[in-house]
C-alpha cells in the first residue's frame, strides 16, 4: 500500500516543531512512531500535507524523575517505559497496559508514550480502506451524516477510544502537558479527551502532548489494568480497565475506576469511589457493586463499532472492571516498600 | 513533494540516496535497493512480514518511512549469512522445516535475530512472546519456536 503525498519536516528542536505546527495548521501532523498515523495515511483516513518528525526531539524522549512522580517525554518509546528501572513494582498498573499495546516485539520499537494516547478513535465502518469505504455514503468521521455503528443511523459518531494506556492512567490522576508556539497548559488526562467521536482530542490544530505526568501511587494504594482481545498480541481492546485503589487501616480510602474502549473517551466511573470508600478490603459484595455500577454506565455507550458482538462487551464490562479492582487492591499492600 | 537525501547503512553497506518522503523503507529496500527479502503482506504493520532490524532492534519496514531510517543500519535477511555461511538461526529454521510457503519466513528470522541479540539465551516464554507480532498463515508456529529455541542453544554453545 503507497501512503499518498506529502512533505517531510524534520525541526531540530521543539520550537521548531512548534512552530511549523503553528505554520500548517489542520495540514500538519507530528510523526512519532507512526504505528498509527502511517496507517490512517494509507487508507486516506488522515492527508496531512505536512508530516513533522519528531526523530531529532531527543528532550521529548526521556523519562524524568520529579518529586510527585515520573515525567514521560511523549515520544518515550513503549520499549523505553517497559525497561525503565523500578517502574514495574512501582505503578504495575501502567506496566501491565503498556506490555498489552500491539506486538512486543515490534511496536514497541517504534510505537511511542503520546501516540497511544493521542490515537485516533476507531470504528470497524471507519478503519477500513477507501474502496471499502466507497461502497456506502461516508459516516459522520469521514465527513457524511450518518453513523454506521448504531442501529437506525445516528447524528453521533460511536467511535470507540482503544488506548491502552488512557486507562489505567487515568485513573491513576495522571496529567498532561501540552504545548504550542503560544505557550504552555498542564491538564489531567481526562481533559486531553474531548468524548466527540469525529475529533476524539481537545488538542487545538497547533498544539501537541509533550510530556506525560505520572503520579507516585503513594504508600497503601495498588494499581491494574485488565484487557479483554481475542489474541494476545496486534488486537485493539475489546473492553479495558484501568484502576487504583488505596487502602488504609482496615478500609478502602480512594477507588478509581476506569473503562476503556468502550465509549468515545475512557470513561470514568465516579461511582465507583462511593460505592467502595469505607469499605473493608475483604469485602467481594462492594466490588461486585462497583462492577456492576461500571456496567450501568457503560451499556448506553456500546455500538456496533467492532467485530465483537455489542451485547458480549456489555456483558463482559463488569467483568473486566471487578478483576480490575481486585488486582489492585491485592496490590495496595505491595507499593509501601517503595 | 520535495526529494529529500537519504544516508543509510544497509547489510553494512553504506547507500547515498534520494527519495521522495511517502516512500516507506520497505519500498526503498524492495524496488531500489533489490532487496526482496522482507515482504508486504498487510501493509499496515499486523502481519509482520516486512520486519527489518533497524539499529538491532525489529521495525515493521511497511510503516517506517524510509527518510525515517536516515544514519540508522539496516538488516535485512540478505544480511544475516556471512560469506555464504547462513546465519545459525537460518540453518536451524531448515533442519526443523520451520519454513512452509516462506512468505513469513524472513520476518520472523528478522525479530528472532533482534531476540537473541538483547538475550542470547531466552526461554520458551520470551520467544513466544517476541514471534507473538508475526503471523503465519501456514500456522507452522511450533517449528518456527523451536527453530529459534535450538539456535539459541547453538549460539549459546559456541560461546
Amino acid at each position: 500500500m503507497r501512503l499518498p503525498a506529502f512533505d517531510y519536516e524534520l525541526p531540530g528542536n521543539l520550537d521548531e516543531a512548534l512552530e511549523l505546527l503553528n505554520t500548517y495548521g489542520p495540514n500538519g501532523k507530528i510523526l512519532a512512531g507512526g504505528t498509527d498515523l502511517l496507517v490512517r495515511m494509507k487508507q486516506g483516513l488522515a492527508l496531512p500535507t505536512h508530516l513533522i518528525s519528531l526523530k531529532a526531539l531527543p528532550e521529548l524522549a526521556t523519562i524524568r524523575e520529579s518529586e510527585v512522580g515520573l515525567r514521560i517525554g511523549a515520544a518515550v518509546r513503549l520499549r523505553d517505559i517497559l525497561t525503565y528501572p523500578t517502574l514495574e513494582d512501582r505503578v504495575p498498573g501502567f506496566f501491565e497496559a503498556v506490555s498489552s499495546i500491539g506486538a512486543p516485539s515490534i511496536q514497541h520499537f517504534s510505537g511511542t508514550i503520546g501516540g497511544n494516547l493521542c490515537q485516533d478513535n476507531r470504528c470497524q465502518f471507519y478503519n477500513q480502506s477507501s474502496f471499502f469505504r466507497k461502497a456506502r455514503q461516508p459516516c459522520n468521521k469521514a465527513g457524511g451524516k450518518t453513523c454506521y455503528a448504531w442501529e437506525g443511523g445516528s447524528d453521533k459518531c460511536y467511535s470507540v477510544c482503544q488506548s491502552d494506556a488512557a486507562p489505567v492512567l487515568m485513573a491513576m490522576e495522571a496529567e498532561v502537558v501540552v504545548r504550542s508556539k503560544q505557550g504552555e497548559r498542564t491538564m489531567p488526562l481526562a481533559e486531553l479527551y474531548s468524548s466527540v467521536g469525529e475529533r476524539p482530542l481537545t488538542l487545538a490544530d497547533d498544539e501537541m502532548l509533550t510530556e506525560i505526568r505520572v503520579p507516585n501511587p503513594g504508600p497503601g494504594t495498588g494499581t491494574a489494568f485488565e484487557k479483554l482481545t481475542y489474541r494476545s498480541a496486534i488486537d485493539y481492546a475489546v473492553l479495558s480497565a484501568g484502576a487504583l485503589v488505596q487502602t488504609e487501616g482496615e478500609r478502602i480510602t480512594r477507588a478509581r475506576l476506569v473503562i476503556g474502549a468502550v465509549s468515545r473517551a475512557p470513561l470514568g466511573i465516579p461511582t465507583a469511589q462511593n460505592i467502595l470508600q469505607g469499605r473493608p478490603p475483604g469485602d467481594e459484595e462492594a466490588l461486585d457493586e462497583a462492577a456492576r455500577a461500571a456496567a450501568n454506565a457503560a451499556e448506553a455507550f456500546i455500538a456496533n463499532n467492532m467485530a465483537q458482538p455489542a451485547e458480549y462487551r456489555k456483558q463482559m464490562v463488569s467483568v473486566m472492571a471487578k478483576r480490575a479492582l481486585s488486582r489492585a487492591l491485592s496490590r495496595t499492600g505491595m507499593t509501601e516498600a517503595t | 513533494m520535495k526529494r529529500l537525501p537519504l544516508e543509510l547503512t544497509v547489510n553494512g553497506e553504506p547507500y547515498s540516496l534520494s527519495v521522495e518522503p511517502n516512500r516507506t523503507l520497505l519500498q526503498v529496500l524492495r524496488d531500489d535497493l533489490d532487496l526482496t527479502g522482507a515482504k508486504e503482506g498487510c501493509g499496515e504493520g499486523v502481519c509482520g512480514s516486512c520486519t527489518v532490524l533497524k539499529d538491532g532492534n525489529p521495525v515493521r519496514a511497511c510503516l517506517t518511512l524510509a527518510l525515517e531510517a536516515a544514519g540508522c543500519h539496516i538488516t535485512t535477511v540478505e544480511g544475516l549469512a556471512e560469506d555464504g555461511v547462513l546465519d545459525p538461526l537460518q540453518q536451524s529454521f531448515i533442519d526443523h522445516g520451520a519454513v512452509q510457503c516462506g512468505f513469513c519466513t524472513s520476518g520472523m528470522l528478522m525479530t528472532a535475530k533482534g531476540l537473541l541479540l538483547r538475550d542470547p539465551k531466552p526461554g520458551k516464554n520470551e520467544i513466544l512472546s517476541a514471534l507473538s507480532g508475526h503471523v503465519c498463515r501456514c500456522t507452522g508456529y511450533a517449528k518456527i519456536a523451536e527453530a529459534v529455541e535450538a539456535a539459541a542453544d547453538t549460539s549459546a554453545k559456541e560461546r
